[in-house]
């Protein structure tokens, strides 16, 4: 190659370059997943792309020189003429939607971009469009639309209150039922207009707190009053979570407010019957505390009042024996006798009473006691328990008690004058102590040869009042078991007899001072 | 000392009209001498040892060695004159044995507390009370040493 060859070779270097333009450009058309049509200013198609072969089904040598209006469907012929007049005038049309018809006669959505093609000198000669194919897009764009109005469907229906806001706070919607309790409409809620159905006490806080929520997107939860539309409050549980999308930022705020109105006025209900109930505590006990000063008040009275005229009666009775009995015959003087006994025995049964209220009300520090200094104790105060009028007598060690010591004094005491009382004329009493560890409570055996106690009547035995013998042979006033059961349960313990022809066996457990058994 | 103790005067604070019958009557019985002097009720108990009003006059009403005080009467309590007794400066060594039907152990607990010297409970029979005013002659007035400041007056 020479000299001339340069320029040649300029020339064609050129040419290739030109060519290879051309081919890289027509390689991008054909390649591009559009539909790259151009068509002249009478709508004839002049070039058609792979892609648009594969969007409108039809090869380039079947449409080439066609009228492009046989892609618009019939209902929507009337769009090319409007296009056609646009591009005349060099304007450009992008991203227009609308729906063409493939060869197989179904339809497809488009978003159309129609630019005019000018010649060297600029006149308008056609027109490219790119056609792209949005049946897709368009399906998920309904398929969005449709599960929102599923949503709102459902959301509509629900009893709480719901509504969905900008990220900034400004309600975009509210569901059906927050505008049948409100009464409002959606022109007076949107955007901050919901504050106005606040009361004016809450009002200030809530939006504080809601505010905060918005800046930190925190989700958000409340508890306040909202208006009616009938002009009353309710109390609403209130909370909206934040909903964000992919990169996290948030897109909306979804709210609710639910009715706890019923829930909190049974909460008030329940906080008024629990005053209500402590109020009725406090009466009672009130009316208790009296019951049981007035109860004492009495014990005290039947101490000092009751006992007052019959002392009288048997003093005025003695001191008409003493100075006036030898002018009265046998059977006056008897009288007298009578009417001093019977005060003697009236005086007893009022103080055995007093004793028997006394253990029932009075305050009982429990200690340890030792059952045979205690029974020692009894027995040298009572000359009817000594020698030689009766033997007393312990089997084995006797141990200790948890007890309060005056009333098992009293609970002993009366049980071994019972055995030392109730024996067959002419026998001499004899009483047997012991105690038995049974767990960790003792029991302390009284047996005695007395004459022992009808099976019958034992279930009376530790009653009050209750006398199960002739009251001419055993003086007694029925009180001293109901005392001893009395003492005996108000410090933990329990009472009990046997009896087996052989004299009786009463026994009282208590809790016992041995630590280890 | 001018008189000596046998003849010194004892005070009887007590409502009931029947005890005080049976009181004298059992003083008597355990041979006392003692001129006995009844009040009915706290306020008067207190005007007699106070020397209010017509109790001013000692020659009347002698300030006595001893004061058997019961403790249910009217207006002020036997507690109360108890306690208005050994609050009074002149007062406190005189010997006072409450004399009642109370065998209330708060009661007694109460006596012993605001400075009782002894605390009888009355007993139900004639003869008993007798055998107490036996007892009260021996201990208190045959054995019993008296606080000087007492036999002023």
């Amino acid at each position: 190659m020479g000299e001339s060859g340069q320029d040649v070779v300029d020339d064609t270097s050129e040419l290739k370059q030109v060519e290879t333009r051309d081919a890289w450009l027509a390689a991008i058309v054909e390649s591009s997943d559009d539909a790259i049509v151009t068509k002249d200013l009478n709508g004839i198609i002049s070039s058609w792309n792979k892609g648009a072969q594969r969007i409108f089904g039809y090869s380039a040598e079947e449409v080439i020189g066609k009228p492009v209006a046989i892609l618009i469907p019939p209902d929507r012929q009337s769009e090319e003429p409007g296009i056609l007049a646009r591009l005349r005038q060099g304007q450009r049309i992008d991203h227009y939607e609308t729906v063409r018809r493939r060869k197989d006669g179904t339809l497809l959505d488009i978003s159309l971009t129609v630019s005019p093609l000018r010649n060297a000198e600029g006149k308008i000669v056609g027109a490219s469009k790119i056609a792209r194919d949005i049946t897709e897009q368009k399906r998920a764009q309904r398929t969005v639309r449709e599960s929102e109005e599923r949503f709102r469907a459902v959301v509509d229906n629900i009893s709480q209150m719901a509504w969905t806001a900008t990220e900034s706070g400004d309600v975009t919607w509210y569901n059906r039922r927050w505008y049948e309790y409100t009464g409002t409409t959606f022109e007076q809620m949107k955007g901050k207009g919901w504050t106005v159905i606040h009361h004016p006490d809450h009002r200030e806080r809530v939006i504080a707190k809601f505010e905060e929520s918005l800046r930190t997107g925190q989700s958000w939860e409340d508890t306040f009053p909202l208006r009616g539309k009938d002009g009353q409050y309710r109390w609403f549980l209130s909370r909206a979570v934040p909903i964000r999308d992919a990169a996290g930022k948030i897109q909306l705020w979804f709210g609710t407010n639910t009715d706890i109105t019923e829930l909190q006025e049974a909460r008030q209900a329940l906080a008024r019957s629990h005053e209500d109930l402590e109020k009725r505590v406090a009466e009672r006990t009130a009316s208790l505390t009296e019951a049981i000063a007035q109860m004492e008040e009495f014990s005290y009275s039947i101490s000092h009042d009751l006992r007052a005229p019959v002392r009288a009666m048997q003093g005025y009775a003695q001191a008409t024996l003493e100075d006036y009995g030898r002018v009265l015959d046998e059977h006056g003087r008897e009288y007298l006798n009578h009417i001093v006994r019977s005060g003697e025995r009236m005086d007893r049964l009022v103080r055995d009473l007093l004793v028997y209220s006394r253990i029932a009300r009075s305050e009982l520090h429990l200690q340890p006691v030792s059952l045979y200094r205690l029974v020692r104790d009894i027995v040298s105060h009572y000359p009817e328990m000594q020698q030689p009028r009766a033997e007393i007598t312990t089997r084995g060690e006797l141990h200790s008690v948890i007890a309060h010591e005056p009333s098992l004094t009293q609970a002993s005491s009366n049980l071994l004058n019972n055995a030392v009382k109730f024996v067959a004329p002419g026998v001499k009493p004899e009483v047997e102590l012991y105690s038995e560890q049974q767990g960790d409570r003792l029991r302390l055996w009284v047996h005695d040869n007395g004459i022992g106690i009808k099976p019958e009547y034992r279930a009376r035995l530790f009653g009050l009042f209750e006398r199960i013998h002739n009251g001419k042979q055993y003086e007694g006033t029925g009180i001293g078991l109901a005392i001893v059961r009395k003492s005996v349960e108000r410090m933990g313990g329990k009472v009990g007899m046997e009896s087996n022809g052989n004299g009786s066996t009463f026994w009282i457990e208590l809790p016992s001072a041995q630590t280890d058994s | 000392m001018a008189l000596g103790k046998m003849n010194r005067a004892l005070l009887l604070v007590e409502d009931n009209e029947d005890d005080v019958f049976l009181m004298r009557r059992a003083l008597k019985q355990a041979e006392i001498q003692n001129p006995l002097y009844v009040v009915g009720d706290g306020d008067q108990a207190v005007d007699y040892l106070a020397g209010n009003g017509e109790f001013s006059d000692r020659q009347l009403y002698p300030f006595p060695a001893v004061v058997f005080l019961d403790l249910k009467l009217p207006f002020k309590s036997g507690h109360d004159v108890l306690a208005w007794i050994r609050n009074e400066a002149e007062l406190v060594e005189l010997v006072v044995v409450i004399l009642t039907s109370s065998d209330e152990p708060s009661d007694i607990d109460r006596a012993y507390k605001l400075g009782a010297n002894s605390y009888l409970v009355k007993p139900p029979t004639l003869m008993q009370l007798r055998d107490l005013a036996k007892s009260f002659k021996w201990y208190w007035l045959q054995y019993n040493q008296f606080a000087e400041c007492e036999t002023m007056e």
